[in-house]
């Protein structure tokens, strides 16, 4: 009985996890998440563009921030 | 394409360092994998002292290659992926640092005391209580930093890998508090607060788990970001992706009480282990054949591109792996396997044809990146790598295959008037040859890492870190 029990305890939580997830996600919306690791890195975007079809659009464009103090110091 | 530059710098830094010591810690681990086989084929490699018995000698080899070698790479590519996924730089650089700093502390604390025999005996969570609850301080500061980067990110959706990445974060804490639980008598001595087969579950909770999600849910974060940025196109099915990442969190947590079949744990425990453990065969796959797939219509690419050859040949032999584990978990086919080579055969085929594999495909990729390289040292050494580690992994495999067979029908062949057929010593006797091949396995994949170690080496040597900073700054 207690096997059955959990059983439906991990159906029902998957179901409602996936469903949460997929809840209003257009078919744009999934192909938009979908070319996220494209979208920071130009040149591939353009590639992806091409072979796909579909525009790379994920990151939003945001005001220009000073960089801090130290932040873009590359050494190991 | 609308992508724009923000003047923001990803901190490149702390993933260099974590990428360096996936490396150091890798070479040092199948090194002490490779004489811990030797071992096994020949005594006197124990060199008959208390430090380098294999009793020692294994838990450290085990805790480097998880803990230093697969921890590193997991710390340097979700630290990679989740800023350029998320467009931004980490949060905090200096708790990124202490995250680094504190982790390779970790391993330098396992290094030291288990030679020693500080042990909790309990495998893969060997450290003593000290060093764990050092352990889960550095293990928050890394949830601090990634969650905060998530929760700051510039983008409307969180990438799928970021779940896969944030939910082994989360469920190897919750493992590892559950299962360290101890009262500690002194600094170097504790004594769990379970006990008997309750104290066995729990054990086989945390090290299935972490099978599951350190040596998978992590990496298939790693996968769904690495595989898509090699080969040039996105993920076959985003959809898949959610889904199986749900099913993958739901099921493996249920599936530990397979490694107790016939013990003391309660008969429904053992049921309900095997049962998930079948169910797991089909999110697995989901995220093999999501992987896969997205090479549709880009399969040529294998023939130029080591790197994508790695990252692929990973994805074969983590579907290879999952078909194999459930099998395993069938209480009848471990009757056989269970306490054999089979069982050494079917993790190393995880852990060097999986794990192993994906970590160089995704180091590969991103070395030159945040060494502001075009591209590695020599794609020769790559490809030569691959083969190496390719072959190893086949010989190892193929070897335990047959030596868990041959020991599990040894050890049950009986005779007419029910006494055992063959002894103990007999079944080690038939097992030496494969001893051996398994040496050679290792050897041949520990010289693909000294080749790995080589090339990263010339490739960090000529750094160009205005490139890298360039690079960093496109956001």
């Amino acid at each position: 009985m207690l096997e059955i029990a959990l059983n439906s305890c991990a159906v029902i939580s998957i179901y409602c996890a996936v469903s949460w997830c997929l809840k209003h996600k257009t078919e744009k919306d999934i192909d938009e998440a979908s070319l996220i690791p494209f979208a920071d890195d130009p040149e591939v975007a353009r590639r992806v563009e091409l072979a796909t079809g579909k525009t790379v659009n994920a990151v939003q464009i945001c005001e220009p921030e000073p960089c801090k103090p130290g932040w873009s110091k590359m050494e190991i | 394409m609308s992508t724009a530059q923000n003047g923001q710098a990803y901190n490149y830094k702390v993933v260099r360092q974590f990428a360096i010591m996936t490396v150091v810690w890798g070479v040092v681990g199948m090194a002490m994998g490779v004489w811990i086989a030797s071992q096994l084929a020949w005594p006197q490699m124990n060199l008959d002292l208390p430090w380098t018995t294999f009793g020692r000698l294994r838990p450290l080899h085990t805790s480097l290659v998880i803990f230093g070698f697969a921890g590193s790479a997991q710390f340097a590519a979700s630290y990679y992926a989740v800023q350029r996924t998320c467009g931004v730089r980490l949060f905090s650089d200096k708790l990124a640092a202490f995250t680094f700093w504190g982790w390779q502390s970790v391993i330098v604390i396992m290094l030291v005391t288990l030679p020693l025999g500080y042990t909790t005996t309990k495998e893969y969570a060997e450290i003593e209580f000290t060093g764990a609850v050092w352990m889960t301080v550095v293990w928050v500061a890394y949830a601090i930093v990634f969650f905060t980067t998530v929760v700051r990110r510039k983008t409307k959706h969180i990438y799928v890998g970021n779940w896969f990445f944030g939910a082994f974060i989360l469920v190897i804490a919750m493992l590892h508090v559950v299962n360290h639980l101890a009262i500690p008598v002194d600094w170097f001595k504790s004594y769990p607060v379970y006990s008997g087969a309750t104290d066995a579950m729990v054990q086989w909770w945390y090290g299935h788990n972490a099978v599951g999600f350190f040596l998978t849910t992590g990496f298939l974060g790693m996968m769904y970001y690495f595989v898509p940025k090699q080969v040039g196109k996105p993920i076959y099915s985003y959809r898949l992706s959610i889904v199986h990442f749900w099913a993958l969190i739901t099921l493996y947590i249920w599936a530990g009480p397979h490694h107790l079949h016939y013990t003391a744990l309660p008969d429904w425990a053992q049921s309900l282990g095997m049962a998930m453990s079948i169910i797991l065969l089909a999110p697995s796959w989901g995220g093999m054949i999501n992987g896969m797939m997205t090479l549709s219509g880009a399969w040529h690419k294998l023939r130029t591109d080591p790197i994508l050859r790695f990252l692929v040949l990973s994805l074969a032999f983590y579907g290879m792996s999952t078909f194999e584990g459930p099998m395993m978990a069938i209480k009848t086919v471990n009757a056989l396997s269970h306490y054999t080579d089979w069982t050494i055969g079917h993790v190393h085929a995880g852990a060097l044809g999986w794990v192993a594999m994906i970590t160089f495909g995704a180091l590969y990729h991103m070395i030159p990146k945040i060494f502001g390289r075009e591209q590695m040292h020599s794609i020769a050494l790559i490809n030569l790598h691959f083969w190496l580690a390719t072959i190893g992994t086949v010989l190892y495999i193929a070897s335990m295959w047959v030596n868990g067979i041959t020991q599990g029908l040894m050890w049950r062949a009986i005779n007419d008037d029910g006494t055992l057929t063959y002894s103990f010593v007999e079944s080690l006797q038939a097992s030496h040859p494969g001893f051996v091949v398994r040496l050679v396995g290792g050897l041949f994949f520990l010289c693909g890492m000294l080749l790995m170690a080589w090339n990263v080496w010339r490739t960090v040597r000529v750094a160009n870190l205005k490139q890298a900073e360039l690079a960093a700054r496109i956001a």
